[in-house]
């Protein structure tokens, strides 16, 4: 009797841990020594929310017309951005900037190109979902419309249920919301040749790659200050991080008139701040995957990683005519970090090396981010 | 109980701000001078009229001012802020939402109240925070500012063809980040006095002719405001709103007037 009974004790605990054990947990595939992003605690990842906010990320149906979807302008194989200088909402609205690389989102310490307001993702869905200058997914006023997508699709029906199941009610707009913020947030990369090389797989840069990084990491071309860091942007912060890194640069993009402006309404960190030294302010984007995001800057006006590099070589840019004329290298707000510098061409060519060694193939295809409805084996 | 002490428990209680109150309701409407202004299709037309009003006051002849205490009315009224939406989506109204209101319930204390104040705009203490987890009208997208500030205190337009005048008020030039705001250099919450209003019967008329008299709604651009730094129409704005340029109330806000109401 005693063996029986003690069988049945090692039965039932063995079902209470399977039981209470969080099948839903969801865990990072990180490098050794890369801390995890820093995630809400009112909104922890779980399985469910990525799976449910990755149906809802190419769902055109969270747009006005039905036919934009949060992936219309951020395409995995771009590196979740568009292609486009400038983006273009449900509507044909064309929005002032550029759509952003979503990789490895979830370090970035404040979101969008300008705005030192915004540090949450799931805050920051609201804007092209709901935001009005400019139209971006047009939803404003349509709330009710996303709840009652999130109640009566049957796919949405179960899986708002998984993945909120503490909840009376799953089928909420914050719910969305959160879900929609724990897909982006599991959109991490970190396996680029350059990480491969930094992990003692010295064959993974080729020669020109590793002279291109010296030359990104030098004193001479100062790249680094701004995109410096694991996720090569200084407005980046993880789950560890003790002090918060939050920075914004004038590039010398412009120099309108000779007075340190920018075109009107986009204007940088100023828009918000109203100081005239957030003039023509961004926050520098991470460069992981830079090679395959052209086109460049807040507003997709330098075509190419060549144009780049030569703004940077010439410490800001020359518009000669027209009304934006001005010459950005003496822009007044200009960071000092852009001063300029002289490249052969033998070191332009080894620089865009390195850069297209931030290349990480895999998040590119990686399925779990791609169209979950997209037929399986479509590209 | 004596009869005699009675009196002195009304005083009492009286004292205490528990004076008899009486259900009240503000009504507003929408206005171009002396006529109704409505969301439309032909001459001067509305486009779109929402806003926010907390601290609602009734004042005596004396001048003596009561609170008028809000209701909780599910999705237009909590925490003492009351949202009003004189549009109802149609024609001119592209982007507004069939549904209206346009009262503001609470109740007063019982009196002969001749005046009428209350401050257009969320209060800081609600405009700084999470608007993820907002309640009652702060939950309406629309008048969410996911990314200046808090909310929008005030969105209105007016509309002539395809020319036509808006304004997004609200506060700008904050810190913190939203859902957290440490504060707005610019509060931009307008104040507004109506000494001669009588509840009963009067009317608070939303004058967008006086908010956007400035705006040329014949040279075939549209005037906008939504408080960037350099929105020359923005500057124009100030004066019916009663607001310096620092964003503080200066002066009572001009476009709302008394209408006389008939009842």
């Amino acid at each position: 009797m005693k063996l029986a009974g003690s069988v049945v004790l090692v039965l039932a605990a063995a079902l209470a841990a399977w039981w209470l054990w969080p099948r839903d947990a969801w865990h990072w595939t990180l490098p050794a020594g890369q801390p995890p992003p820093a995630v809400p605690a009112d909104n922890p990842m779980s399985r469910a929310k990525v799976a449910v906010g990755r149906r809802l990320f190419y769902d055109r149906r969270l747009s006005v017309t039905g036919e934009l979807a949060c992936a219309g302008c951020h395409r995995q194989e771009l590196a979740f951005t568009d292609g486009l200088a400038l983006a273009v909402g449900a509507t044909g609205e064309r929005h002032p900037r550029s759509s952003m690389s979503l990789v490895n989102v979830a370090y970035a310490s404040r979101l969008n190109w300008a705005n030192h307001l915004l540090d949450r993702l799931e805050i920051q869905a609201l804007t092209p979902l709901f935001g009005e200058e400019p139209v971006e997914m047009g939803m404003a006023g349509r709330e009710a419309e996303v709840v009652a997508l999130l109640r009566e699709d049957p796919v949405y029906a179960r899986a708002m249920a998984d993945a909120f199941p503490g909840d009376d009610d799953p089928y909420t707009l914050l719910n969305a919301l959160r879900a929609l913020a724990s897909f982006l947030r599991s959109i991490v990369s970190f396996d680029s040749p350059y990480d491969r090389f930094l992990r003692g797989d010295t064959a993974a840069l080729a020669p020109a790659a590793q002279r291109g990084m010296e030359l990104f990491f030098s004193e001479r071309l100062e790249c680094f200050h701004c995109h410096g860091g694991f996720n090569f942007s200084d407005s980046s912060t993880h789950a560890s991080a003790v002090v918060e890194s939050v920075g914004y640069h004038n590039n010398g993009l412009y120099n309108i008139g000779g007075s340190g402006g920018y075109p009107p309404g986009n204007t940088g960190l100023y828009d918000l701040t109203g100081q005239r030294r957030d003039m023509g302010r961004f926050r520098a984007p991470s460069l992981r995957n830079v090679a395959v995001t052209a086109p460049y800057m807040h507003d997709g006006s330098l075509a190419t990683l060549a144009e780049v590099v030569a703004h940077y070589a010439r410490g800001g840019r020359l518009i000669e005519t027209g009304p934006h004329a001005g010459d950005g290298r003496h822009n007044p707000y200009r960071s000092p970090f852009v001063q300029g510098f002289e490249l052969d061409g033998q070191e332009t060519a080894d620089l865009l090396a390195f850069l297209a060694a931030l290349t990480d193939r895999s998040v590119l295809e990686d399925p779990r981010f791609s169209d979950p409805s997209a037929p399986a084996g479509a590209p | 109980m004596p009869a005699s002490r009675i009196p002195l428990i009304f005083l009492l209680l009286s004292l205490l701000g528990c004076a008899p109150a009486e259900d009240v309701e503000i009504r507003f409407d929408a206005v171009l001078g002396e006529r109704p202004l409505r969301c439309g299709d032909g001459g001067t037309v509305l486009s779109d009229l929402r806003f926010f009003v907390h601290d609602l006051e009734v004042v005596d002849a004396d001048g003596r001012a009561a609170p008028v205490r809000p209701g909780c009315l599910p999705g237009w009224e909590d925490r003492g802020v009351a949202l009003v939406d004189l549009e109802d989506g149609t024609a001119s109204c592209l982007n507004g939402t069939a549904d209206t209101r346009a009262t503001v319930q609470g109740s007063v204390p019982r009196g002969d109240w001749r005046g009428l104040r209350f401050v257009l705009g969320v209060p800081a203490g609600l405009n700084h925070g999470d608007p993820l987890t907002a309640e009652g009208p702060l939950t309406r997208t629309a008048m969410h500012w996911h990314w200046r500030s808090g909310y929008k205190f005030l969105r209105a337009g007016l509309a002539r063809g395809p020319d036509g005048a808006w304004l997004h008020l609200g506060s700008a030039r904050c810190s913190g980040v939203i859902g957290r705001l440490e504060g707005c250099a610019a509060g931009n919450r307008a104040r507004v006095v109506l000494d001669d209003f009588r509840l009963a019967s009067d009317v608070v008329g939303v004058d967008a002719g006086r908010l956007f008299a400035a705006a040329d709604l014949d040279d075939g651009v549209v005037d906008s405001c939504q408080m960037g730094p350099d929105e020359g129409f923005c500057a124009l704005l100030l004066e019916p709103l009663g607001l310096g340029t620092d964003g503080d109330s200066v002066a009572p806000a001009g476009l709302f007037v008394t209408t006389r109401g008939s009842r």
